[in-house]
């Protein structure tokens, strides 16, 4: 039955590439700061701001949905925070304080919202 | 003189009976979803009362179509959180403004069934203390009515975890 397979692996190939969707929106604030590579340092501020002082480079709103079944739950320790570091090294910034974030489950959907604020801090001395 | 020919009828009196009794059949079954399929409305029971309620403590009714809560926090902030709220329970925003905003939660096929049209209207009210009063209602509609459900629980409930980190 070949068209029977051909069907079938049509549909997984949809199955899988409707099993997971991330939309990010950036909007960079101040003077542009070179990007750096997409692996670069980041740190995360999830609970608290840090002390020191810091310059604003940009917010980040991201939602990340994940198809329970094929990729598992979404999280934001794991994908949201991803997603953010490729972001913020690519408007230049070292760290990430995350300003709101929301998981949700839908069906067999799964949902990180994320909210938050790309910054610059001091290199240490 | 033109001639009928009887066993030719299209319908004879069985079928005519049989016909009636789907069309009264069809109207019932109709009637039973028009009336089941839609429900909530946008006009919230709840009302603030200064004893009633405790901060970040929601007070919902049974179907979870209509909810409300009192957060400790002031309009503006509650306005941003319900925004976050609404699109993180996977809708759009369709109308907003200082005191409420409406969404629509986006419509999906699923792995078992069809989801998502449902309207849900967030309003809130300041009160006293830099507090601010919120109800939360869902309308479900008539297509796609099987795949529906309120929200409004949901909403408050989310609405309370971001306003009291």
């Amino acid at each position: 039955m070949p068209f029977l397979d051909r069907r079938w692996a049509v549909l997984m190939c949809v199955a899988l590439l409707a099993s997971c969707a991330t939309t990010t929106k950036v909007d960079t604030l101040g003077a542009e700061r070179a990007a750096m590579k997409s692996d670069c340092e980041i740190t995360f501020f999830k609970d608290a701001k840090p002390s020191a002082p810091f310059e604003v480079l940009g917010k980040i709103e991201s939602h990340i949905a994940q198809n329970f079944f094929f990729g598992g739950k979404a999280r934001l320790e794991d994908e949201g925070y991803a997603e953010l570091k490729a972001k913020a090294c690519g408007i230049g910034g070292n760290a990430v304080v995350i300003d709101d974030h929301l998981q949700t489950s839908v069906s067999e959907m799964t949902h990180v919202h994320v909210w938050a604020t790309v910054i610059k801090l001091p290199a240490k001395q | 003189m033109p001639r009928v020919n009887v066993a030719q009828s299209p319908l004879n009196e069985d079928d005519m009976i049989g016909a009636k009794n789907l069309s009264a059949r069809i109207a019932s079954l109709l009637a039973v979803l028009a009336t089941t399929g839609c429900a909530g409305t946008h006009v919230s029971k709840f009302n603030y009362e200064k004893d009633a309620y405790k901060v970040n403590v929601p007070v919902k009714d049974e179907g979870c179509y209509d909810a409300s809560v009192l957060l400790g926090v002031d309009a503006a902030r509650t306005k941003d959180v319900a925004s976050k709220v609404v699109v993180a329970l996977d809708s759009t925003v369709t109308e907003s403004n200082d005191t409420s905003l409406h969404a629509e939660r986006n419509r999906h096929i699923g792995l078992f069934l069809g989801s998502g049209g449902e309207e849900l209207a967030v309003e809130w009210k300041p009160v006293e203390g830099n507090k601010t009063f919120v109800t939360a209602t869902t309308k479900t509609g008539f297509v796609g009515g099987a795949g529906q459900k309120a929200w409004s629980c949901e909403i408050v409930d989310k609405m309370v975890e971001l306003a009291s980190k």
